[in-house]
C-alpha cells in the first residue's frame, strides 16, 4: 500500500501543469476541472489517512548513498495532510469566483494546484532531507502566484518573500548537514536521532538547533523574520487565505515541530538555554503580532499580523517540549487554519467586490452582507477563543500545557496569550462594530448596492463557520486524535 | 439534579440544580418575563428589533446556564457568551453615547474575561479539576497561596460584571445608554451573576473564614458603596442616578459577602441573599419606570422632567415603594435585608477595627441612598413646570413596573406578621428545598430591637440632612423660584475617560507600538544594508578625456594655478601629465613582464628567507 503516498503529490502537480497545457478558454469547463481535481486529490489523501496503518515508509529515490528521499504517513503527517485536504477544495471554490476579478487565471491555477502537491509532499516527508527539498520547492512554486498581479508592489513583495525564505532555508540547510554528519541519518524519530550527547558537543548541537529553528522560523514568521508576511498580503486573496494563513506558514511551524520532536529530541533541549530562547522569541512574537494587528488599518495586513501572532502560539506550544505542549501546538495548527482562512475570505470579498482594503471603509457593511459578516463574527470569536468555538479548545490546551510545564518563560507565555487574546478582541471587535453599528449619522444610501457574494464564495464561508462551531463543540475528539497520533 | 456533557469543547459541561440555583433561577425567570413584556411594548415601532430579541433570549439562556453551572468551565463559557450578547443591548440605540459605552463595556468584559480564564487555568493546574463539588473537598487542605491567586483572578472576572470598585467604570455609562429593558436585566440579574460568581469562588476555593480575603472584599465593597452613592447624589440624569444607585447597592451586597467570608456562621448569608433578591426586584421596577418615562418624553434630564409624574399615581407609587425600600425604611423589604447585613457587619466589627469603620460607612451610605431617591422623587412628583406635549398617561408601560414593586412592598409590609408564625415546623421544609435561605434566622431576627431602630433613625437623619442642607443648597440652583438641577461633579471625575483610557488606550499602545515598529523594520533594515553593501554597483566614473582621474585632477589643479589653459599655444598640464602617466605605465608594464623583475623578486624572497633563518 506504500505506493498510495505518491499519488496525492503527483496528481495535482500533473493536473496543474495540464491547466497551462490545455489553456482553458471556457471558464465553466475549467471550474469543473479544478473542483474535480482538488476533490479527487482530497479523496486520495483521505484514502491514505484511512489506510495509514498499512503504510510504512516509502523510499523512492536515493540522492546519494545513505540519503534517501522517503515518504510516510505518521501521526503528524496525517494531521497536516488532513487539514489541507479539507481546506484546498474550499479555497479553490472561493478562488473560482475571486480570480475572475484578477485575470491570468490559467497561470494562477497551474501554480495553485502544483502547490497542493508540494504541500502534500512536505506533509508526507519521512526525513529532513525530503522535507527540506519540498520546502525549497514550495518557496519557488509559490513565488509566481505571490507576484501574480505583476505590478511593482507585487514584484517587490515577491522579491522580499524569496529573499527571506531562501535565506532562512540556507540556515536550515546548514542545520541539516550538521545533523546528517553527526547522527548519520535525517530520518524522523520521535524523541530525536541523537543519543547521549554531552558537554560541549551537546551545546554545539543546541546552537545548530537554534539556527535551524530560526531558519525554518522564517516561514512561520517568527519575530524578527516576519517582515515578508504582511508585505505578501498584496497577493490575490486565495493565496493569502490558503497559503499565507494555512499551507505555507504552517509548513514553517510543521518543520519546526519536526525538528524539535523528531530530529533534535526534547531530551537534548528541554530546560536549556536553547529552549528558553525559543520560548522567549515566540512570546515576543505573540505580543508583537497582536499589537501590530491592532495598529494596522489595512484589512489584509491586519490579518497577516494576526497570523504572525497565532503562528507563534504554535511555536510556543512546540517549544514547551512536553507532550501537552505538542498537542496544544498541533491543535492550534489545525484550528487556526480553519479560522484564519475564513477571516481572509471575508477580507478578500470586500476587497474584490467593492475595493475596500481598509477597515475604516467598512461602515455598515454587516447590515447588507449578512452571511459574509456573520462568518466573520463567528471566526472572530473563534480567534479570540470564546467557547464553544474551536479557538478556545486549542488555547486551553496551550495554556494548561504551559501551566503544567512551569518555569518563568512558560508563565510569561500564558500571560502573553491572554494579553494577545484581549488585543485580538480589540482588533476584531473594532471591525465588527464598524460593520454592524456604523453610528447615528450613518447614511444607508452609501451601502445600497452592497450584497453578499455568489455561491462559490458563500458556500465556503457557511461550511467554515459551521465547522468552527461544530468542531469546537466536539473538539475533544480532534484533540484526542492529535495527542494519540503524535505519541 | 445533575447533568453532564463530558466531551463538550474538550473539557465538558456539567449542570447542577439545587437550592440556591433554583431560587435564583426563579427570580431570573420572573424578571425575564416581566422585562420581555415591557420590551415588547417599549420597542414597538423601533428599528432593528430582531437584533435585540436574539441577544435578549441568548443572554437569558446563558444566564440560566451560568446559574446551573456545575463546574468553572461551564461558568466561564456562559459568562463570556452573556457578556458578548448583552453588549448588544448597550450598543442597540446606536447613539454616540451608546457607541462609547458599548465599547467600554466590551473592552472591560473581554479583558476581565481573559483574567478569569487565567484563574481557570490556575485552578485546573493547582487542583486538577474544575468541578465545583470536587474542588470544595480538595481545597480545604490546600496551601493558601494556591487558593488565593485563582480566587482573585476569578473574582476580577466576576467583579467586572458586578461593577466592583476599580472595575466599575463601565457601569454608569453602559446602564445609562443601554436600551431600557436591557438596563433592567443588566442591573437586576447580570450584576448578581457577578456577585454569585464571587461567592462561588470564595466558597469553592475554601476561602470562607480567611481574613485577608474577607478584608479585601470588605474594602472593595465599602468603596463601591460610597462611590456609587456619591455619583448618584451628584448627577442630574434620571437613569444615571438609578444606575449609580445600582452600583452602590452592589457595594452593600459585597459588604455582605465579605461578612459571609469573615464570619461564616453569622447572619450575613441570609441577609446578603435577601438583599440580592430585593435589589433585583427593586431595580427591575425602577428601570422599567425610568424606561417608560423616557419612552414618553425622550429625555433623562431631571431639569426637563420636573413634575412629570404629578398625575401618574402608578409611577409615583413605584418610585415611592422602591425608594423607601432601597433606603431601608421599616415596612419595606429593604429594611429586613439591609439590617440583617448591618447586624452581621456589627458582629464582625467586634473583633475587627476595619469592619467598625465600614459599619459607619454603611450607615452613612444608607442615608445617601435616601437622599438621592428623595431628590428624584421630589423632582419628578413635587416640582412644577413640566410642559406636557405628548399624551401624559402611559399606564401601559408603567404597569409592568408595578408587579415587582408590589412584591417588594408585600414582602416587606407583611413581614411583621410572619414573625408571629410558628416558624420552625412550617418552614423547615422550605429551608430544605431552598437550601440556602435560613428562614428561621430571618424570623428570629429582632427587627425592632433598639440598635436597629437607632441605626435606621441615624440613617434617615443623615439622608434628610444631606438632602436639605447639601443637595438643596449646593447642587440645586435657584433661578427666580425655579429650581435648576446642576451636574454637581466637574467633568474630570470620570476615571474611565481621564485615567484608564489615556493609560490603556494612548500611553501603553504608544510605548509598545514604538518598540514594535522599531523591531518591525529591523530585519528589513539589515537586508537593505546588506543589499546596499553586497550588491553595490561599481561607482560610475566621470569619463575623463585623457589620462586617469588622478592625472586629470592634478593637471586641472596645476592648470588653474599656472593659468596655462588660458594661454594659447601652451600644452595644458592635463595633457602632459596624461602623456607622462602613459609613458610611465608602459615602462612599468615592460618591467613587470621582463625576466629580470622576476629574478629580482625571487632573489628578494631568498634574501628574506635567509634573514628569517639566520635570526630565528
Amino acid at each position: 500500500m506504500n505506493f498510495l503516498l505518491i499519488f496525492p503529490i503527483l496528481f495535482p502537480i500533473i493536473s496543474g501543469a495540464l491547466v497551462s497545457l490545455i489553456g482553458f478558454k471556457n471558464r465553466k469547463a475549467r471550474n469543473i476541472y479544478l473542483l474535480a481535481v482538488t476533490l479527487i486529490n482530497s479523496f486520495l489523501i483521505l484514502l491514505v489517512l484511512l489506510n495509514a496503518d498499512k503504510i510504512d515508509s516509502l523510499h523512492f529515490m536515493n540522492i546519494s548513498k545513505g540519503l534517501p528521499l522517503a515518504l510516510s504517513a505518521d501521526g503528524m503527517s496525517r494531521i497536516f495532510a488532513g487539514l489541507i485536504a479539507l481546506l484546498w477544495p474550499i479555497a479553490v471554490s472561493y478562488a473560482i469566483e475571486y480570480m475572475v476579478h484578477e485575470g491570468g487565471e490559467n497561470t494562477f491555477y497551474t501554480f495553485y494546484l502544483i502547490t497542493y502537491g508540494v504541500t502534500c509532499g512536505l506533509a508526507f516527508s519521512d526525513n529532513l532531507l525530503t522535507l527540506y527539498l519540498f520546502y525549497e520547492f514550495l518557496t519557488l512554486i509559490t513565488l509566481p502566484i505571490v507576484m501574480h498581479g505583476m505590478k511593482e508592489k507585487n514584484i517587490a513583495a515577491g522579491r522580499k518573500y524569496v529573499l527571506y525564505s531562501i535565506g532562512g532555508a540556507a540556515f536550515a540547510f546548514i542545520g541539516m548537514v550538521v545533523v546528517l554528519n553527526q547522527a548519520g541519518t535525517t530520518e524522523f524519530l520521535y524523541g530525536g536521532v541523537f543519543n547521549g550527547l554531552e558537554g560541549s558537543e551537546a551545546d554545539i548541537m543546541r546552537m545548530i538547533f537554534v539556527m535551524t529553528f530560526f531558519g525554518f522560523g522564517v516561514k512561520a514568521a517568527i519575530f524578527p523574520l516576519h517582515g515578508w508576511l504582511p508585505s505578501a498580503s498584496v497577493a490575490p486573496t486565495p493565496v493569502t487565505a490558503l497559503l499565507h494563513a494555512v499551507a505555507v506558514v504552517n509548513c514553517g511551524a510543521f518543520a519546526i515541530i519536526r525538528v524539535i520532536y523528531y530530529i533534535f529530541g526534547t531530551e537534548l533541549l528541554y530546560g536549556t538555554w536553547a529552549q528558553n530562547l525559543c520560548l522567549i522569541m515566540s512570546v515576543v512574537t505573540i505580543i508583537f503580532g497582536s499589537s501590530m494587528a491592532l495598529k494596522e488599518q489595512h484589512f489584509k495586513r491586519r490579518l497577516a499580523y494576526s497570523t504572525i501572532s497565532n503562528l507563534s502560539y504554535m511555536l510556543f506550544g512546540a517549544s514547551l517540549m512536553t507532550p501537552e505542549g505538542l498537542t496544544g501546538s498541533l491543535s492550534h495548527f489545525v484550528f487556526h487554519g480553519i479560522i484564519k482562512i475564513t477571516l481572509f475570505f471575508v477580507a478578500g470579498i470586500v476587497l474584490c467586490k467593492y475595493e475596500k482594503a481598509y477597515v475604516d471603509e467598512l461602515y455598515g457593511y454587516g447590515r447588507k452582507m449578512k452571511i459574509t459578516f456573520g462568518a466573520f463574527t463567528v471566526a472572530g470569536l473563534g480567534l479570540m477563543g470564546i467557547p464553544p468555538t474551536i479557538g478556545f479548545a486549542s488555547k486551553w490546551q496551550l495554556i494548561t500545557g504551559a501551566a503544567k510545564s512551569g518555569g518563568v518563560p512558560a508563565t510569561v507565555g500564558i500571560l502573553a496569550i491572554l494579553v494577545s487574546a484581549v488585543l485580538t478582541a480589540l482588533y476584531i471587535f473594532s471591525l465588527i462594530f464598524r460593520a454592524y453599528f456604523p453610528g447615528s449619522g450613518f447614511d444607508n444610501e452609501t451601502i445600497s448596492d452592497v450584497k453578499d457574494p455568489g455561491l462559490f464564495m458563500k458556500v465556503p464561508l457557511i461550511i467554515l463557520s459551521v465547522l468552527i462551531i461544530v468542531l469546537g463543540i466536539f473538539s475533544s475528539y480532534i484533540v484526542d486524535y492529535i495527542s494519540k497520533a503524535v505519541h | 439534579m445533575t447533568l453532564f456533557m463530558s466531551n463538550f469543547c474538550s473539557i465538558g459541561l456539567s449542570f447542577k440544580a439545587d437550592g440556591f440555583r433554583l431560587l435564583y433561577f426563579g427570580v431570573s425567570l420572573f424578571v425575564f418575563l416581566i422585562c420581555s413584556a415591557f420590551a415588547k411594548d417599549y420597542l414597538k415601532e423601533t428599528p432593528k428589533q430582531l437584533r435585540f430579541w436574539i441577544s435578549w433570549i441568548v443572554t437569558f439562556l446563558s444566564t440560566v446556564g451560568l446559574l446551573f453551572a456545575g463546574d468553572f468551565f461551564t461558568c466561564f463559557m456562559f459568562f463570556e457568551i452573556m457578556s458578548l450578547t448583552s453588549a448588544i443591548w448597550v450598543l442597540h440605540r446606536e447613539t454616540t453615547g451608546a457607541d462609547y459605552a458599548g465599547r467600554v463595556y466590551l473592552r472591560i468584559s473581554v479583558i476581565c474575561g481573559m483574567v478569569m480564564l487565567y484563574g481557570l487555568v490556575l485552578v485546573k493546574h493547582n487542583f486538577g479539576t474544575l468541578d465545583l463539588e470536587e474542588l470544595t473537598k480538595i481545597t480545604a487542605t490546600a496551601e493558601l497561596s494556591k487558593r488565593l491567586a485563582p480566587a482573585i483572578l476569578l473574582s476580577v472576572g466576576f467583579g467586572a460584571k458586578a461593577g466592583v470598585f476599580l472595575l466599575h467604570v463601565w457601569l454608569p455609562k453602559a446602564y445609562t445608554h443601554a436600551v431600557a429593558p436591557g438596563t433592567a436585566f443588566l442591573s437586576a440579574i447580570l450584576s448578581k451573576a457577578g456577585v454569585i460568581g464571587i461567592i462561588l469562588s470564595s466558597s469553592v476555593l475554601g476561602l470562607v473564614g480567611n481574613e485577608t480575603w474577607g478584608n479585601l472584599l470588605l474594602i472593595l465593597g465599602a468603596c463601591t458603596m460610597v462611590v456609587g452613592a456619591f455619583l448618584a447624589v451628584f448627577n442630574n440624569n434620571l437613569k444615571k442616578t438609578v444606575a449609580c444607585s445600582s452600583l452602590s447597592q452592589i457595594g452593600f451586597i459585597m459588604t455582605g459577602v465579605a461578612c459571609m467570608v469573615l464570619d461564616p456562621g453569622g447572619l450575613a448569608y441570609t441577609g446578603t441573599v435577601l438583599h440580592m433578591i430585593n435589589h433585583t426586584l427593586i431595580k427591575t421596577a425602577l428601570f422599567i419606570a425610568v424606561g417608560s418615562v423616557y419612552k414618553m418624553t425622550g429625555t433623562h434630564d431631571l431639569n426637563e422632567l420636573k413634575g412629570y409624574g404629578k398625575d401618574k399615581p402608578i409611577l409615583k407609587a413605584v418610585f415611592a415603594v422602591c425608594g423607601l425600600s432601597l433606603a431601608g425604611i421599616p415596612g419595606f423589604s429593604g429594611f429586613i435585608s439591609k439590617n440583617m447585613m448591618h447586624e452581621a457587619l456589627d458582629a464582625v466589627a467586634e473583633t475587627s477595627a476595619l469592619a467598625g469603620v465600614v459599619s459607619v460607612v454603611f450607615t452613612v451610605t444608607g442615608g445617601m441612598t435616601l437622599c438621592y431617591m428623595l431628590k428624584l422623587f421630589i423632582c419628578l412628583f413635587e416640582e412644577k413646570g413640566f410642559a406636557s406635549k405628548k399624551p401624559a398617561v402611559s399606564v401601559g408601560r408603567q404597569i409592568y413596573s408595578l408587579i415587582p414593586a408590589t412584591s417588594v412592598f408585600v414582602t416587606g409590609a407583611a413581614f411583621p406578621l410572619y414573625a408571629k408564625l410558628p416558624s420552625k415546623a412550617v418552614l423547615s421544609e422550605y429551608r430544605n428545598a431552598l437550601g440556602i435561605l435560613d428562614f428561621e434566622e430571618v424570623f428570629g431576627f429582632g427587627f425592632f430591637s433598639l440598635t436597629v431602630i437607632i441605626t435606621t433613625l441615624i440613617s434617615v437623619a443623615v439622608g434628610l440632612g444631606l438632602y436639605f442642607l447639601f443637595v438643596r443648597i449646593l447642587l440645586i440652583k435657584n433661578n427666580k423660584g425655579e429650581r435648576i438641577y446642576g451636574e454637581g461633579l466637574p467633568l474630570w471625575v470620570d476615571s474611565e475617560k481621564y485615567l484608564y483610557r489615556p493609560v490603556f488606550m494612548i500611553f501603553l499602545p504608544f510605548v509598545f507600538a514604538f518598540v514594535a515598529r522599531l523591531f518591525d523594520k529591523l530585519t528589513d533594515l539589515i537586508i537593505y544594508f546588506f543589499r546596499k553593501k553586497v550588491f553595490k554597483p561599481l561607482k560610475k566614473r566621470r569619463p575623463v578625456a585623457v589620462g586617469n582621474s588622478f592625472t586629470y585632477a592634478l593637471g586641472t589643479v596645476l592648470d588653474k594655478i599656472t593659468r596655462r589653459d588660458k594661454k594659447p599655444g601652451r600644452v595644458s598640464y592635463v595633457t602632459s601629465l596624461a602623456l607622462f602617466n602613459e609613458q610611465t605605465a608602459a615602462m612599468a608594464r615592460m618591467i613587470e613582464r621582463s625576466l629580470s623583475l622576476s629574478m629580482l623578486l625571487f632573489s628578494t624572497g631568498l634574501v628574506i628567507t635567509l634573514i628569517y633563518m639566520l635570526f630565528k
